[in-house]
C-alpha cells in the first residue's frame, strides 16, 4: 500500500506533508535550522529526558491530533533563543506547549488554503527519562523525525476522516492571515 | 507615559516576550493567565488602556472575553488587540464586531507590536 489512491496522496499523507513542511519553517522563522530526515511507522524515541506535546483538533469530517517529541535539552535551547528573561517556573511544559500551539497553527493556514477550517484544544506536555511513543496503532500515520540546530526532533499527525471528506480546493475570496501578519482595524 | 497594557495568555514564554517588547517601549504591564482571570484583573486595574490577548485559552477564550467585556460598560473603553496563532477570516471578523481593534498571528514582530501599542493608545 502506497497510501494513494489513483495517484493522489490521501488526505492523511497530504497533512503529513504540510506537517513537515511547517515543522522546518516554524523553526527556521526563529533562526534554528532543522531538516526533515524522513519518516518512520515504528515507534519513536530521542535521547535524554524526552518532552512531549499533544494538540488536539477536529474540523468537517476531519479530527486528529499533533503531537511533538524532543529531549528537555532541546527544548531550553527554544526557550534560550525566544526569551532572555530568566526562567520561572515550568518554562520546559510552557515552551513546548506555545511551540505546538505555533506549529499546528502553521499547519491550519496551510490547510484553510485547502477550504479545511479546524478548531484546536489547548496543549497537553508530559516530561519524563523513559517516555517512549509507541508505533501509530492504525499504522496510518508515522513518525517524522528532524535533525537540526533546533535539535532532535520527532513530529507525528494522526486523522482520522469521514469517507466523504475532501479538500475543498476552491478559490478563497480572502485569504487566511498567516505568521507574522498584523492588521488594524 | 506610556499607559498600562494587560496581557493575556495562557504561555508564560508569550506573556514574558508581549512584556519584555512593551515594557521597553515604557509601558507598565500586567498579565492574565486567561480570560476569566484577564476581567478580574481589569477590575482591579481601571487603568489599563490595551489588552493583548491570545484567542485559544482555558476556562475563557479570547472571543469570549471579548462577548464578557462588551457586556461591561466599566470597561468597555479599553482597546483590545488579538494575539494569536489563529488566520482564519470569519474568526478575525468576529473578533472585530465584537470591539477588537487589531489581530496579530504569531510570532509577532516586536517593533511593530511596540507601534500598534504605541498608536493604539496615544488615541485610547
Amino acid at each position: 500500500m502506497d497510501g494513494t489512491e489513483q495517484g493522489t496522496p490521501t488526505p492523511l499523507l497530504q497533512f503529513e506533508g504540510y506537517l513537515a513542511e511547517v515543522t522546518v519553517e516554524l523553526f527556521d522563522a526563529y533562526g534554528m535550522s532543522l531538516e526533515h530526515q524522513g519518516t518512520e511507522a515504528t515507534w519513536a524515541s530521542v535521547d535524554g529526558t524526552r518532552v512531549t506535546a499533544t494538540l488536539g483538533f477536529v474540523g468537517d469530517k476531519v479530527r486528529g491530533a499533533v503531537v511533538l517529541l524532543t529531549t528537555r535539552e532541546a527544548v531550553c535551547h527554544w526557550r534560550d533563543r525566544l526569551s532572555p528573561d530568566p526562567p520561572v517556573g515550568d518554562v520546559v511544559s510552557d515552551t513546548i506547549g506555545e511551540f505546538v500551539n505555533m506549529l499546528v497553527g502553521r499547519l491550519k493556514y496551510r490547510l484553510l488554503l485547502r477550504g479545511v477550517t479546524l478548531l484546536v484544544a489547548t496543549p497537553i506536555t508530559a516530561i519524563g527519562n523513559h517516555l517512549s511513543l509507541p508505533a501509530p496503532r492504525t499504522g496510518a500515520s508515522r513518525w517524522l523525525r528532524f535533525e537540526g540546530e533546533a535539535g532532535s526532533i520527532v513530529a507525528r499527525v494522526d486523522a482520522t476522516f469521514d469517507a466523504d471528506f475532501e479538500f475543498a480546493d476552491v478559490a478563497l475570496t480572502t485569504s487566511p492571515a498567516s505568521a507574522g501578519d498584523m492588521m488594524l482595524f | 507615559m506610556s499607559g498600562k497594557v494587560l496581557v493575556v495568555d495562557d504561555s508564560l514564554l508569550v506573556r514574558q516576550q508581549v512584556g519584555r517588547t512593551l515594557s521597553g517601549g515604557g509601558f507598565t504591564i500586567v498579565e492574565a493567565v486567561d480570560g476569566l482571570d484577564a476581567l478580574q484583573k481589569l477590575s482591579a486595574n481601571p487603568d489599563v488602556k490595551l489588552v493583548v490577548c491570545d484567542v485559544n485559552m482555558p476556562r475563557m477564550n479570547g472571543i469570549e472575553f471579548l462577548e464578557a467585556l462588551r457586556k461591561e460598560a466599566q470597561s468597555s473603553s479599553v482597546t483590545v488587540v488579538m494575539l494569536t496563532t489563529e488566520g482564519q477570516t470569519e474568526l478575525i471578523q468576529k473578533a472585530k464586531a465584537l470591539g477588537a481593534r487589531g489581530w496579530i498571528v504569531k510570532p509577532f514582530k516586536p517593533d511593530l507590536l511596540l507601534a500598534a501599542a504605541k498608536k493604539l493608545t496615544a488615541v485610547a
